[in-house]
């Protein structure tokens, strides 16, 4: 468009230059002084033969009519209207001619008269001669001139054109432009319009908000205060407004670390607090009262100026409740603490002497009693056995919920596990007239990968209160492995007492026992269903239970086992049977401080042939180890004064005979971070009171023996190798219940040659499965004759009792 | 024409031209006539007693700047007390004009009676030569101008 401008102007000029020239170009003069020269020499011609012809006054006119076209002439030779058409050559010819007929002509005129009348023919003569050259001379010019004007025309016409065109362009442009600007102005107006709206929603916005919303300047004072900061501080709007920020809200303290603040960003335009989010500080109310507030502040840019706008939150409730909320957590951390230590503490109290009880009766059964004392040491290990397992539940729900139970996942086979469990509840089942069975739904899970040992406390507890609450009913354990192929269903349903609806909520709490008259009967502490889902929980399973009274009782039990693969067992430990033999002459220390643990201990390892010396505390120990040599030492843990962990350190730094000497220690707990204690200290192993005979035997053997024990436990281990742990533990338990039913009948009836069929079967297995003591037993019962049973039945049938329930235990495995 | 001698004779005639005839002394040289019936008669030193006026100019039939002398027709005019409206003008050999009294403004047209401080013979278009201020107004470049230029000028018929 400036183009077009430009390009307008330009021509505009051009066009009033031309049409100037055309006003000024006076071609039509040029035209009419042509014509009017020849009209003069005309008249001039017709004087000067009137005057040769005439008399004096025709002289005069004769003169005047020369002088009038002599003025002429000069117009044409000298004027300004003819400086172009000079320029042309024809032209030029043509006025010499003319200049030449003047300079003959004038002195003639300018004769006096005589003279003049005398040459008058002369005169007229030359006029004649120079008509035809004038007319010729007034043609050319205005031909030339006549051409030049047309030219002039055009131009001037041309430029007019081009100069409407561009005017039209500009128009043109201008109207693109307007429209242009119209809609540019439409769309400031929308611009504007939502600029407006955004401001006054954001003014609504801060006006309305809660927390306090200031807008400082970079001086520092205040430009902007809303409600909520008239409400925190105190101030009133009108109050603030233009004060400094420092002096009104910002507690003494850190005025001088704000005017740094703000001199720093002046300067560099850095800030520790702008842009970065959240921060803690402390303001300062209108009454002086300084509180904590939060803080966000970040930096905004006006047309004109740079603020800071900030948001600020009076946190003093937040805080109260946090540092509420801290102490209340601590209190209850502690108490949860306390109770744990509680626990831990009071059942290592319990079970030592319980250790004390169940270890004496080893002992004792280990003689020949009457049946009398048999059935009182029964009796005496059934309740201490009862007190023991309560003890230890306690203690695991106290770990479980503490977290302190491991349940690593190994792979076991599910229905033998199962079968094998069920059987051993079988004759508590048909003491109370309970048929119970166990059902597989859908296919066989086979070997399955999860914890063997929680799945089996959780049915053993479920079974036992089934069996617990049914009299003379059914109950039955179904396993089905769902859809999909994950997780396994363990329906435990039972046709006993069923629970009230109004209990059902609350049978798993911890310590609840609802109150039927088998409970007030049978008093139990309530922790058994609560240890089981707690078990169910942390192996990632569910547990569920539908009940209705007097008909029945139905849990449910869902747990992911995934497929796993059949691994070779021969890693673990099997319990084989007390061998005396192999310790013999074995010196070991003792150092215990409980009596009756000491003298247990004593026992035992006197019965396993050691030599053994009591230390009655970690002085006497440290001392005893000084003196002489020992094979083996066994230190008690928890002993006052010095504990076992001290003792041993300090008889292993001593440079006495016992420093390598294989060392045990003896404890009530026994966690992850005990034994990683135990084995600082330079302990080789542990066992976890009540310790048993054959867990004594075993450890001894373990640290002692290697080779020797070996030949005797390999026969079982042979047999588990090859056939799997499950397998030798069914064998066992079938043996086990074969030779029940054969002492029943050798308890009432002769020793028929059928009945030493039976034994000598038995003994054979027996021998296979490792269990070398009850082989020779069988042997012993096979060899002796008929006429001797009956003396010797009592003590024999005693013995086979004792080694089949030892059988047994083995055969339930952990 | 003869050839030979063309040249001295140009220059000859050239310089003789240069006298030609002025206007004598108490010869009548403009006859003012009214719509009245009114006559008057000037001189030369009748026009010339009357207020002198200049125009320097350059103009279409002459060549370079050239001064002219005279009375201005507004003076002129009012000297004859001539009214609003149509003077004709009307020159030597016959040539007539009309100029409108509205032409004679001060600055305006003059009847110029000396050109370059001389008087104007015939042959120099004079005695009188109605002048228009060209270089200084360029309204009068026009043909309607040039045509009321008059020159040899000899009788004026005011309105009266």
């Amino acid at each position: 468009m400036l183009v077009l401008i430009g390009y307008s102007a330009l021509l505009g000029r051009e066009a009033m230059v031309r049409l100037d020239t055309l006003s000024t170009a006076a071609s039509d003069d040029i035209r009419w002084n042509m014509s009017q020269l020849e009209v003069e020499l005309l008249r001039l011609q017709s004087a000067a033969l009137k005057a040769r012809d005439g008399g004096q006054g025709d002289i005069q006119q004769l003169r005047t009519r020369f002088d009038i076209f002599y003025s002429r002439t000069q117009i044409v030779l000298r004027g300004a209207l003819y400086d172009q058409a000079r320029e042309i050559p024809e032209v030029q010819e043509r006025l010499q001619s003319l200049r030449a007929f003047l300079a003959e002509s004038v002195p003639i005129i300018d004769a006096p008269e005589p003279i003049l009348a005398d040459r008058l023919p002369e005169l007229a003569h030359l006029v004649e001669q120079a008509s035809p050259e004038v007319r010729d001379l007034a043609l050319t010019i205005v031909n030339t001139s006549a051409r030049a004007a047309d030219t002039q025309r055009l131009k001037v016409s041309e430029t007019l054109r081009r100069l409407a065109l561009s005017v039209l362009g500009l128009l043109v442009a201008l109207t693109i432009v307007a429209l242009l600007l119209l809609r540019l102005y439409r769309s400031s107006q929308v611009v504007s319009a939502e600029k407006e709206a955004v401001k006054s929603r954001f003014e609504a916005a801060v006006k309305s908000a809660l927390d306090a919303v200031l807008v400082v300047d970079t001086e520092g004072h205040i430009i902007e205060f809303n409600g909520g900061a008239e409400a925190m501080f105190g101030y009133s709007r009108s109050e603030a407004l233009g004060q400094p920020m420092s002096d009104l809200i910002i507690p003494p303290h850190y005025r001088a670390r704000h005017e740094e603040g703000m001199r720093r960003f002046r300067e560099h335009g850095t800030s520790r607090v702008v842009g970065r989010g959240h921060l803690r500080l402390e303001g300062m109310r209108k009454s002086g009262e300084v509180f904590p507030i939060e803080l966000s502040i970040s930096l905004a840019e006006t047309s004109d100026q740079l603020v800071f706008i900030s948001f600020l939150r009076d946190i003093t409730n937040r805080l109260k409740t946090e540092d509420d909320l801290r102490e209340a957590r601590d209190t209850a951390q502690a108490g949860a603490q306390a109770k744990a230590q509680l626990l831990t503490v009071m059942s290592h109290e319990m079970r030592t002497p319980l250790n004390g009880i169940l270890g004496s009766l080893d002992l004792m059964e280990r003689d020949e009693l009457s049946p009398k004392q048999v059935r009182l040491v029964r009796a005496i290990r059934v309740s201490g056995e009862l007190l023991l397992t309560q003890v230890n539940r306690v203690l695991d729900l106290s770990r479980l919920e503490s977290g302190m139970i491991e349940f690593p996942k190994e792979p076991f086979a599910l229905l033998p596990m199962v079968r094998r469990l069920t059987e051993s509840l079988t004759a508590a089942a048909e003491e109370r007239g309970n048929r119970l069975q166990t059902t597989l739904v859908g296919d066989d899970p086979g070997v399955v990968l999860g914890n063997r040992i929680a799945l089996q406390q959780a049915l053993v507890n479920l079974l036992g209160n089934a069996i617990k609450f049914t009299r003379n009913g059914e109950i039955s354990l179904e396993v089905e492995r769902l859809n999909d192929d994950r997780m396994i269903e363990f329906r435990i349903s039972d046709t006993g007492l069923g629970i009230p609806a109004k209990d059902i909520e609350r049978i798993f709490d911890e310590f609840v026992t609802i109150d039927t008259a088998y409970a007030r009967e049978n008093p139990g502490t309530g922790l058994g269903l609560s240890i089981t889902r707690r078990l169910v929980w942390a192996m990632g399973g569910e547990i569920e239970v539908e009940s209705i009274e007097h008909e029945g009782s139905l849990f449910l039990i869902r747990l992911p086992l995934e497929p796993g693969e059949a691994v070779e067992l021969a890693s673990e430990k099997e319990r084989g049977q007390p061998e005396p033999g192999p310790l013999k002459g074995k010196r070991v220390l003792v150092i215990e401080d409980n009596d009756i643990n000491r003298m247990l201990l004593l026992d035992m390892l006197e019965e396993f042939g050691c030599q053994v010396v009591l230390a009655r505390d970690g002085f006497e120990g440290v001392a005893a180890a000084k003196s002489a040599r020992y094979d083996l030492l066994l230190v008690d843990i928890s002993m006052p004064g010095k504990d076992g962990l001290e003792t041993l350190r300090e008889i292993r730094a001593q440079e006495g005979p016992n420093g390598p000497v294989r060392a045990i220690a003896i404890t009530a707990n026994v966690r992850d971070e005990d034994k990683e204690r135990f084995a600082a200290a330079g302990f080789d192993g542990f066992l976890a009171k009540p310790i048993s005979m054959l867990q004594l035997q075993e450890m001894l053997s373990g640290l002692l023996l290697r080779p020797e024990a070996e030949a005797e436990r390999s026969t079982a281990r042979e047999f588990i190798r090859r056939f799997g742990m499950a397998e030798y533990q069914r064998h066992l338990l079938g043996m086990v219940d074969a030779l029940h039913a054969v002492c029943d009948d050798l308890a009432n009836t002769e020793l028929s040659e059928t009945l030493k069929a039976r034994v000598h079967e038995q003994a054979g297995s027996a021998a296979i499965l490792g269990r070398a003591d009850l082989h020779s037993l069988l042997q012993e019962i096979e060899a002796t004759d008929a006429a001797d049973w009956p003396a010797r039945r009592g003590g024999m049938l005693d013995r086979l009792k004792t080694e089949l329930a030892r059988t047994r235990a083995v055969s339930l495995g952990g | 024409m003869r050839a030979i001698g063309r040249v001295p004779i140009l220059v000859a005639g050239l310089l003789l031209a240069s006298v030609g005839q002025v206007a004598k002394a108490g010869e009548e040289v403009l006859a003012v006539t009214g719509s009245d019936g009114s006559a008057i008669s000037f001189d030369l030193d009748a026009l010339r007693a009357l207020p002198v006026s200049e125009i320097r100019t350059s103009t279409i039939w002459t060549d370079g700047i050239q001064v002219f002398q005279g009375v201005s027709l507004r003076d002129l005019l009012d000297h004859v007390d001539a009214v609003e409206g149509t003077i004709t003008a009307v020159a030597l050999n016959d040539y007539l004009i009309d100029i409108p009294t509205s032409d004679a403004t001060r600055p305006g047209p003059v009847v110029a009676y000396l050109r370059n401080g001389e008087q104007m013979s015939v042959r120099d278009k004079g005695p009188l030569w109605i002048i228009y201020p060209y270089d200084d107004n360029p309204d009068y470049n026009t043909e309607e101008y040039y045509a009321r230029s008059i020159w040899q000028l000899i009788r004026l018929e005011v309105p009266k």
